[in-house]
């Protein structure tokens, strides 16, 4: 199907990331303060994912649904997670988008084998495989979201999907 | 190792979101106003809306995967009346979508409004949309669930564009009638045929999107109806 897009008028454009900002500014940062573990990398966190989200706002049009408060809540959380990466390089430690963080907000069960399975792998990959095959996001934007590259996001996803399937055969075997 | 296909992974991601969706929390228990200082720092983010940031990695991508622009303006200009029009279709292939828009100097006056003088049996309106930029009309059958939606615009201010998935689509293109169309048939990412129409003479894009058959866009294109305004 078709999507017209009818530009939003600049105007409104900007009245509405102002909405989410008003509206998710503190739930952002508490995601970000709960990676980062300080104040100013949670706001420069908060900065960051409202850089993704005012790169297409028309993804956030209805900034009071469950949708875009799952989408935001990942954005801001990867956001974090880039910062926490960056501080770590420069600290002369590695990570990479295959480094697990807790996420507080696992469904208990998700209604089927292969989607329990999702909630049990780590939680980068999920958000890789959720971002890409439900919220309908790019590689391209998904490699600005986490920081990474094109070709690091396609090499993320790939290993997403084998953890996932070897996640599900260790599920049968139980 | 279990192999899935990509249907199944779909399926999968969506059920495992809806859950995801349900166990977070309700986002006004951590409101806090933002202080002057961020609202300052959101600034340069307002004045940017809607274009991609300009960190270095994504200028990087931004070349390497952003756009290839086809301007069929060389292709449409048949007649040397044509020639000296400043238009230009462009057709943006990204990653996943596939956009077309019409840029140029907005003189075709917006003369005429354009209505479907056909659909399939057992089609009602059930959505329409108008304004000064572009209009767009639903039609619904009932009982088999089918769906036709009919849109157009020409250049305007506000510059409509209409973006559709092309993810692993068998397309086809070519003229029919006074158009230059360009087709993507239905398979397991969509259930429509979508197809462009470029009207050059009259500087219009038609959009059909319909999940009966191809034949049926075609149809449809030829029985439209113009009307001057």
């Amino acid at each position: 199907m078709f999507v017209i897009l009818l530009s939003l008028l600049p105007e409104d454009e900007q009245a509405l990331i102002l909405s989410i900002f008003d509206r998710y500014y503190g739930y952002m940062k508490k995601i970000a303060f709960s990676v980062l573990g300080n104040d100013e990398d949670a706001e420069d966190a908060v900065q960051d994912a409202m850089e993704v989200i005012a790169s297409a706002p028309y993804k956030y049009s209805e900034p009071h649904t469950k949708a875009v408060l799952a989408k935001i809540t990942i954005i801001a959380r990867n956001k974090a997670i880039d910062i926490y990466r960056r501080n770590r390089r420069r600290s002369g430690l590695q990570t990479g988008l295959d480094d697990s963080f807790p996420d507080p907000y696992v469904p208990e069960s998700a209604g089927s084998g292969l989607a329990d399975a999702i909630g049990r792998i780590n939680s980068r990959y999920r958000d890789l495989l959720l971002m890409r095959y439900h919220y309908g996001y790019s590689i391209r934007e998904i490699a600005e979201m986490t920081g990474s590259t094109y070709g690091g996001v396609q090499r993320a996803l790939s290993r997403a999907k084998k953890a996932l399937a070897k996640e599900l055969e260790k599920g049968d075997d139980q | 190792m279990k192999r899935m296909t990509k249907r199944e992974l779909r399926t999968a991601c969506s059920l495992y979101a809806a859950s995801f969706e349900q166990a977070l929390p309700d986002p006004s228990l951590y409101a806090v106003r933002p202080s002057d200082a961020s609202f300052a720092r959101m600034q340069p983010v307002l004045e940017n809306a809607g274009r991609l940031s300009p960190g270095p990695a994504l200028r990087r991508l931004a070349a390497a995967a952003a756009v290839v622009v086809i301007c069929f303006s060389s292709w449409f200009t048949a007649d040397a009346g044509a020639r000296e029009k400043i238009i230009t279709w462009t057709k943006e292939i990204y990653e996943n979508t596939i956009s077309y828009k019409l840029e140029g100097d907005g003189d075709n006056g917006e003369l005429y409004t354009y209505e479907l003088g056909w659909v399939p049996r057992g089609f009602k309106e059930v959505r329409r949309h108008r304004n000064s930029d572009f209009s767009e009309t639903v039609y619904r059958n009932e009982k088999s669930r089918e769906v036709i939606v009919f849109a157009y615009y020409g250049q305007t201010e506000y510059a409509p564009v209409s973006v559709i998935s092309i993810e692993e689509r068998e397309a086809e293109s070519g003229t029919f009638l006074n158009y230059y169309y360009e087709m993507y048939m239905a398979d397991e990412h969509s259930s429509t045929y979508d197809t462009i129409f470029i009207d050059t003479d009259n500087e219009m894009v038609f959009a059909i999107s319909t999940n009966r058959d191809k034949e049926t866009a075609f149809k449809l294109i030829k029985k439209m109806k113009r009307f001057k305004k």
